[in-house]
């Protein structure tokens, strides 16, 4: 019983690319819009006359352009950005987060793409789009590199 | 004060004793193992938390079973002249309360899950420098959880009926039934995977079904062992005849002319009282103390028998189903009629 199980559970999800969201973010977001909530927070955030900018902008800016989309920018209060994203009109907030906010179990947070004097940075999807926060991690940890620098560039003069 | 006697395991038990004890300790360190493993899994998956949970709560039978034979076996003192081998019963009850509580807690959480729609978060976990599926990680390690586990049940049954321990019987059954646990945490997780939110807290509400299952059962067993209820098998399946052999060894004296036994179960061992009716009074004594090792030397489950002249067994039992000669020789009845009851038996 338990070799049959087994066996057919194997066949299963070998046939399957896993995983996949129950939102169809990512599918949505492949060569459409990737709707980002910004909320201030130097360096990593910031807002002037109406543009984003700073190191997790251009994070997303050329993971956008990875997938092929448009990015459609919200800035608005973290905790206003956090409650969209939770109702699924936003795809990723962005305000300089780090893995122990309070929010981390209302919203999917990534894994730390930077790690500076114990405080590790993240980025924050909706809770449960399980493709969309794999693809956004993976992506996040082949730029870790590229943050990191961007960060001493930023804060060394 | 005269305590009861030593306890004593003859030497096939002593064999597996040892051998369950150590079965015991490498269950310990497997379930060690998995707990660390299904831990650095977990994700925020309920079936994965409620498995993980059950793991760490399938601890307990075995460090009863540990406790249990080493504390069981320590001589009875004045101050406790029955020995020690209820503890057994009681520490078998706090672990069935455990399971039964989680069970129950774990139930409500993952029905709340499912009513608020919680879609479970099973994200990215980056190990050598490759970002993949944490699912990946948690179906190898709910293999883990299953496959050594039923090895382990097969192992421990039959050193559970030779020692007669009941403790020893439930967990080896729960581990011979863990997979099924682990098939539903993989059902859970694979569904999650496939972009189905709800099987996940679904997969979750069956196993903490399970638990709250398994505790029921066992903290039921256990009241009735602590209630006194006649002997049974170690599977509990049915009574167990050793009070009817009792009887019909003590019937076989030729200075007897009726008998009537009643026991009960103190972890391993069997304590209990003959009333037989003398047909010859003379050297009473020494014929009743001869009558009480013949006895014990039916089996080692015997630990002691009082023994008891009385003119008419129901002038002893007053209320109580007296045997007659008749049902002695149905042996299809008498194993329940015969055992001699002061209450009603529960029904079960």
């Amino acid at each position: 019983m338990l070799r049959v199980v087994l066996i057919a559970g194997m066949v299963l999800i070998a046939g399957c690319d896993m995983p996949r969201d129950p939102e169809g973010t990512f599918r949505r977001v492949q060569g459409g819009t990737l709707r980002v909530g910004v909320t201030e927070h130097e360096p990593w955030t910031r807002w002037e006359g109406g543009r984003p900018s700073g190191i997790e902008v251009e994070l997303l800016e050329s993971f956008a352009q990875h997938l092929g989309a448009q990015i459609d920018w919200t800035h608005d209060a973290e905790g206003r950005l956090l409650e969209t994203l939770q109702g699924g009109s936003l795809d990723v907030v962005i305000a300089g987060i780090k893995d122990s906010t309070p929010w981390s179990s209302e919203v999917a947070l990534t894994q730390p793409y930077l790690e500076l004097q114990g405080d590790r940075y993240v980025m924050a999807v909706q809770q449960g789009e399980n493709r969309w926060l794999l693809e956004l991690d993976r992506f996040l940890q082949s730029h870790r590199g590229q943050a990191l620098e961007r960060y001493r560039q930023e804060w060394t003069p | 004060m005269r305590t009861s006697p030593q306890f004593e395991f003859p030497p096939e038990q002593q064999v597996a004793l040892r051998q369950a004890r150590r079965w015991a300790w490498i269950t310990l360190g497997y379930l060690a193992s998995v707990i660390v493993v299904m831990y650095l899994a977990m994700g925020s998956s309920q079936a994965m938390k409620t498995a993980w949970l059950e793991d760490v709560l399938s601890l307990a039978p075995s460090i009863v079973f540990l406790i249990a034979t080493h504390i069981a076996v320590w001589p009875p003192s004045k101050r406790f002249p029955y020995g020690f081998h209820r503890v057994v019963s009681i520490a078998f009850l706090v672990a069935s309360l455990a399971l039964f509580g989680m069970g129950a807690w774990l139930l409500i959480e993952s029905i709340t899950k499912l009513v608020q729609a919680e879609h479970p978060t099973i994200g990215g976990v980056t190990l050598f420098g490759h970002t993949f599926w944490l699912g990946w990680l948690m179906l190898p390690a709910l293999v883990w959880s299953a496959v050594p586990s039923i090895v382990l049940g097969r192992k421990k049954l039959p050193l559970a009926n030779t020692l007669h321990d009941k403790v020893l019987h439930t967990d080896a059954n729960m581990n011979k039934a863990d997979w099924m646990t682990a098939a539903a945490a993989m059902v859970g997780v694979i569904g999650v995977g496939l972009g189905y939110w709800w099987t996940d807290a679904a997969a979750a509400a069956i196993i903490s079904l399970d638990i709250l299952y398994d505790g029921g059962k066992n903290l039921r067993q256990v009241v009735f062992d602590l209630m006194d209820e006649r002997p049974t098998t170690v599977d509990r399946a049915t009574p167990d005849e050793l009070p009817e052999k009792i009887r019909r060894r003590l019937k076989l004296l030729p200075w007897v002319k009726d008998a009537a036994v009643r026991m009960r179960e103190e972890g391993h061992v069997y304590f209990g009282e003959a009333f037989v009716v003398p047909r010859d009074e003379t050297n009473l004594a020494a014929k009743l103390q001869h009558a009480s090792q013949v006895c014990r030397d039916l089996n080692w489950r015997v630990h002691e028998l009082v023994i008891m002249p009385t003119p008419a067994l129901e002038a002893a039992l007053e209320g109580g189903d007296a045997t007659n000669d008749q049902a002695t020789n149905d042996q299809a009845e008498n194993v329940d009629s015969s055992t001699v009851e002061t209450s009603k038996p529960s029904a079960e």
